[in-house]
């Protein structure tokens, strides 16, 4: 066990027996293995950490759980929380138009038809390369804020500045999300972005009444579009039910014609086939049926042929019979 | 344009019918003369009408005369 740390065999060799020496011996022993055990850490579930010799690094990333490391200051570890998400802000504060505050920071690009439009990105981060984000970078947030600021300025400047303002904000942060990615890799900064946030983007507060009047103008027209969409859709199905009602009033009305007709053409076939076999007593008889049926309804004068009449029995005759 | 169809349609119908009728009825063009008046006796004479009736008539000429009136 002595030999565990040699300067202390030598002063061992003077005096091996004596308690005094014995008892020096036994604290000396404890603090080395104290100072052996210290090289022992945690790394929590949350945390990568570096392992570096005497500042170079030897192992980049040490997954989490209980690791030993030969005690400080042989090497040492620097334990970083991975997982946890960092905010960067790129640009200044929203121009405060309520109370007339002027951003204190503002980050102002150009666009591609030549206008100046105030821009508010906000960064979420973490670490992807423990090693590098440490020793190879001073300063990776600041320079993770630096590659996408220029990305931003470069995006902009190819686009018209109702596009970043509306339509294409969405394609221009997963743009600048894979190109600002790709730039840190190259610089070996370790970070590796999650997120990229354009949380604002104003035209400048000289110029902001004038795009409101565009932007409302534009939802004038959507709503106008949205509005006669709407009526025509009301409209059309309307009008076709009703087409389909009238033709299937048409069909109906088809049908009962036929339909009476084939029925009455039925009836006058089998009275007309009874009539030929005898006709000269089937018509007398029709017409003293109908004769029957058609006179007691009606005022009647009978006056002889050869008689003479006065009309005017016709204006005090009895009352009509009724029926 | 659905307009259009129904009335072709209606039309279909109304043709249809006339050819029917007509069918039949061209069979026996003088008892369908017959029956249709009597037919429409019934429907025109009712009792508003008033009617003066020569005894010499069809109907009554049998009243007058007796039993030779009916030759």
């Amino acid at each position: 066990m002595s030999t565990v740390a040699p300067q202390f065999d030598q002063l061992d060799l003077e005096q091996p027996s004596s308690p005094r020496q014995w008892t020096r011996t036994r604290i000396s022993l404890a603090s080395v293995a104290l100072w052996l055990l210290s090289g022992m850490y945690l790394v929590s579930p949350d945390q990568q950490a570096v392992e570096t010799l005497f500042g170079r690094v030897v192992a980049p990333r040490v997954m989490p759980g209980l690791h030993y490391t030969l005690p400080w200051p042989i090497e040492s570890v620097t334990k970083l929380k991975v997982r946890q998400l960092q905010r960067l802000v790129v640009g200044g504060d929203a121009p405060d138009s309520v109370l007339g505050r002027a951003p204190q920071r503002t980050s102002l690009f150009l666009t591609g038809d030549q206008n100046i439009i105030n821009l508010r990105i906000v960064v979420q981060y973490s670490v992807g390369v423990p090693a590098d984000y440490l020793f190879h970078v001073q300063n990776p947030a600041q320079l993770a804020g630096a590659v996408v600021e220029a990305e931003m300025s470069r995006r902009v400047a190819h686009r018209r500045v109702d596009a970043v303002l509306t339509t294409e904000k969405a394609a221009i942060q997963d743009d600048i999300r894979a190109a600002a990615q790709a730039r840190l890799n190259q610089y070996r900064a370790g970070v590796l972005i999650s997120t990229i946030n354009i949380e604002s983007a104003t035209p400048p507060p000289e110029a902001a009444g004038a795009f409101r009047d565009v932007a409302s103008a534009r939802a004038d027209t959507a709503r106008i579009v949205g509005d006669a969409e709407g009526y025509a859709n009301d409209l059309i199905p309307k009008a076709r039910g009703q087409a389909q009602q009238m033709l299937q009033e048409s069909e109906a009305y088809k049908q009962k014609k036929i339909n009476e007709s084939t029925g009455d053409a039925a009836r006058f076939n089998q009275i007309a086939a009874e009539y030929s076999k005898a006709s000269q007593v089937t018509g007398q008889r029709l017409y003293l049926e109908t004769m029957e049926l058609v006179l007691p309804r009606i005022r009647k004068f009978i006056v002889d042929k050869n008689g003479n009449l006065d009309l005017t029995i016709i204006r005090k005759g009895d009352p009509p019979p009724s029926k | 344009m659905a307009y259009k169809q129904a009335e072709t349609i209606k039309g279909q119908g109304d043709a249809e019918s006339t050819r029917i009728y007509g069918q039949a009825y061209s069979k026996n063009p003088s008892f369908y003369k017959l029956l249709r008046t009597l037919e429409s006796y019934k429907k025109v004479l009712d009792d508003k009408t008033t009617a003066i009736l020569s005894s010499d008539s069809e109907l009554l000429r049998v009243l007058m005369k007796g039993e030779s009136g009916s030759k």
